[in-house]
């Protein structure tokens, strides 16, 4: 039944909640809004498309059906910058197919975004790729290469290849690339080793697919550590690892770091830093500590 | 409004109201500000009355708005925005590849307004699972940007200032200082000075500062920092901003550290395990020396506890 004591202005916001949520077709939306109590016909909703465009939404028909946008996502020069140095990166360093996937966002993120922060990001970003020192144009000219032929091979079910670096060959899965200033690495688990390792892309001189599936039985096996003292409270946790809270300590597992780099990170904790297990990593970070502190140095 | 379109084919307080929502969703705003908006913006006048009926309707029709009360100036701020954005695992995965690479090589002026456009983004994404991974940038985690803003604008300054700090040993409690630098060092920010609370240079993290409660009179005092020389083996290591390179050679880097407390210097120098080759400051290799041997003690009394 009609409700005669809605406003106007009750009725124009919403079609607009509406709208926003999804495209719908003229009847759908004159339906859904006699489902809220409001009866009104099509001129009065184009009435409404009108007075929504004046406010500042964008109303648009694609395939017969009703879409509004709303532009209210303001970003300011810093901001603008921060994203286009973002897609930057990603033209610079990854495959096509990567930036065509952040491209989709941006498409997504441009709908919220006021018109002239668009064009000012339009701006920005042309004079980025002309800019021969930005960082990623340095990096790009060196690695990208490298990094489109290993990227296919990370992701939710990596794949094994063979690397040849420094003459030598490996059979690694490929985990995560690691991007310095100066040069790109790979983060990868040695299959032979069992542990994990960081590569210089440099140091790669060729790159074999095998046709074989990883297993889990593949992957290196993880760190667990124990924290205590202040480092328990004001520990952050690193990408890849999952933690356990008791009373006087802090239990963490790290399966994704190099091994090198988290043996010297854990030294770094001191005493409030003790490695449980495996037995393995726990050993070498003794002989590690023997072997600095008869060092000399 | 500037253009004049006749009540057929407009409504205007429909126009009015949207163009509040539009106002809201950009940002918590008062009524004076809503007001004179109106009026620069649209040539449109707007009254009190008007502002309170169309929250009043908003409200009604869905939307979550509260007041602020006096301590946000009593602004109008809307809790939750209906407009979401739908972030696909594979865009995800995209943004957090680039997120990372950009935390390991831009400086903190561009993370930090990377940090704000993703915090702005964040309003706008529908599940929070997806939200938490996107806003995961590990160490600024936690810090308000802009008490970091200001402090970096006081640390030019060399201002002594009384902070309100959340200390993970003993709670919060205020400590005077004489701002020095800000670092990055381990994955954390740190702000160091000189405190009349602490011998040496005070290290203090700066996700821990809760406030800035007063800038106080100069403490006058002058930084001591000394160079202290130590070389590793060369590889693909990065530079603190407080570290230059004195020499290179195909096997070593010889680096210099400008050092204002022992303790995060030999902190470093343990970061570079196996691969440091010598320390030329005695006091820092005595102290380097004595945090390993009462690591080793750590595990050998596990050892023995255990056997």
């Amino acid at each position: 039944m009609a409700n005669k004591n809605l406003t106007t202005s009750y009725k124009v916001v919403k079609l607009l909640k509406m709208l926003i949520k999804e495209p719908l077709r003229m009847p759908e939306i004159l339906s859904g809004l006699e489902k809220e109590g409001i009866f009104i016909n099509k001129e009065t909703i184009s009435k409404y498309f009108t007075t929504l465009r004046r406010a500042g939404c964008k109303v648009q028909k694609q395939r017969g059906k009703y879409h509004v946008q709303f532009p209210i996502l303001n970003l300011n020069e810093g901001e603008t910058k921060a994203l286009a140095s973002f897609q930057m990166a990603c033209e610079s360093l990854m495959p096509k197919r990567t930036s065509d996937i952040l491209y989709i966002f941006l498409i997504k993120l441009s709908a919220l975004t006021l018109s002239e922060n668009v064009e000012n990001y339009k701006r920005i970003i042309s004079e980025l790729r002309k800019d021969e020192n930005f960082w990623t144009t340095k990096l790009s000219k060196k690695y990208k290469k490298k990094i489109e032929l290993i990227s296919p091979y990370i992701g939710e079910n990596p794949q094994k290849l063979i690397l040849t670096a420094s003459g030598k060959n490996m059979t690694v899965i490929p985990l995560n690339f690691i991007f310095n200033k100066t040069s790109v690495s790979i983060l990868c688990c040695n299959i032979k080793t069992g542990k994990n390792q960081k590569i210089l892309l440099d140091k790669i001189e060729e790159i074999k697919h095998l046709p074989e599936k990883t297993s889990l039985l593949d992957f290196a096996l993880s760190t667990t550590f124990k924290l205590t003292n202040r480092l328990k409270d004001a520990y952050t946790l690193k990408e890849g690892e999952t933690a356990s809270l008791d009373k006087n300590s802090l239990i963490v597992t790290n399966n994704r770091q190099d091994k090198e780099e988290l043996l010297n990170r854990l030294l770094r904790y001191g005493t409030s830093c003790e490695i449980l297990y495996p037995k393995n990593d726990r050993e070498k970070f003794i002989k590690m500590v023997e072997n600095l502190i008869s060092k000399k140095l | 409004m500037n253009e004049t379109l006749s009540p057929l084919q407009i409504s205007s307080t429909g126009f009015r109201i949207v163009y509040l929502l539009n106002l809201l969703l950009l940002g918590p705003v008062s009524k004076e500000e809503i007001i004179k908006y109106f009026l620069e913006k649209e040539n449109f006048k707007i009254t009190n009355e008007e502002i309170k009926l169309d929250i009043k309707t908003l409200k009604n029709a869905g939307f979550l708005i509260e007041n602020l009360r006096k301590s946000g100036d009593f602004k109008y701020k809307i809790t939750e925005s209906p407009i979401k954005i739908h972030i696909l695992k594979k865009e995800l995965k995209v943004l957090k590849t680039i997120r990372n690479a950009i935390l390991e090589v831009e400086n903190r002026e561009n993370i930090i307004n990377l940090y704000t456009l993703f915090e702005k983004i964040s309003n706008f994404i529908q599940n929070e699972e997806t939200l938490n991974e996107f806003m995961d940038f590990g160490y600024f985690l936690n810090i308000d940007f802009k008490l970091l803003i200001e402090l970096e604008r006081l640390t030019k300054a060399h201002k002594n200032v009384l902070l309100l700090y959340n200390s993970p040993n003993s709670g919060k409690k205020e400590i005077e200082i004489e701002l020095k630098e800000i670092k990055y060092n381990n994955s954390k920010l740190y702000i160091t000075g000189k405190s009349p609370m602490y011998k040496g240079i005070a290290v203090l993290r700066a996700d821990k500062i809760l406030k800035i409660i007063k800038i106080l009179k100069p403490l006058n005092e002058i930084f001591e920092t000394k160079n202290v020389v130590f070389e590793v083996l060369t590889k693909d290591f990065k530079l603190l901003e407080e570290e230059i390179i004195l020499e290179k050679t195909e096997e070593t880097t010889k680096i210099r550290i400008k050092s204002d407390n022992d303790f995060m210097t030999v902190q470093r120098l343990l970061a570079f395990g196996e691969d440091l080759v010598k320390i030329y400051d005695p006091v820092i290799k005595a102290k380097y020396k004595q945090t390993l041997i009462e690591i080793l003690n750590l595990y050998k009394k596990e050892e023995q506890s255990g056997k």
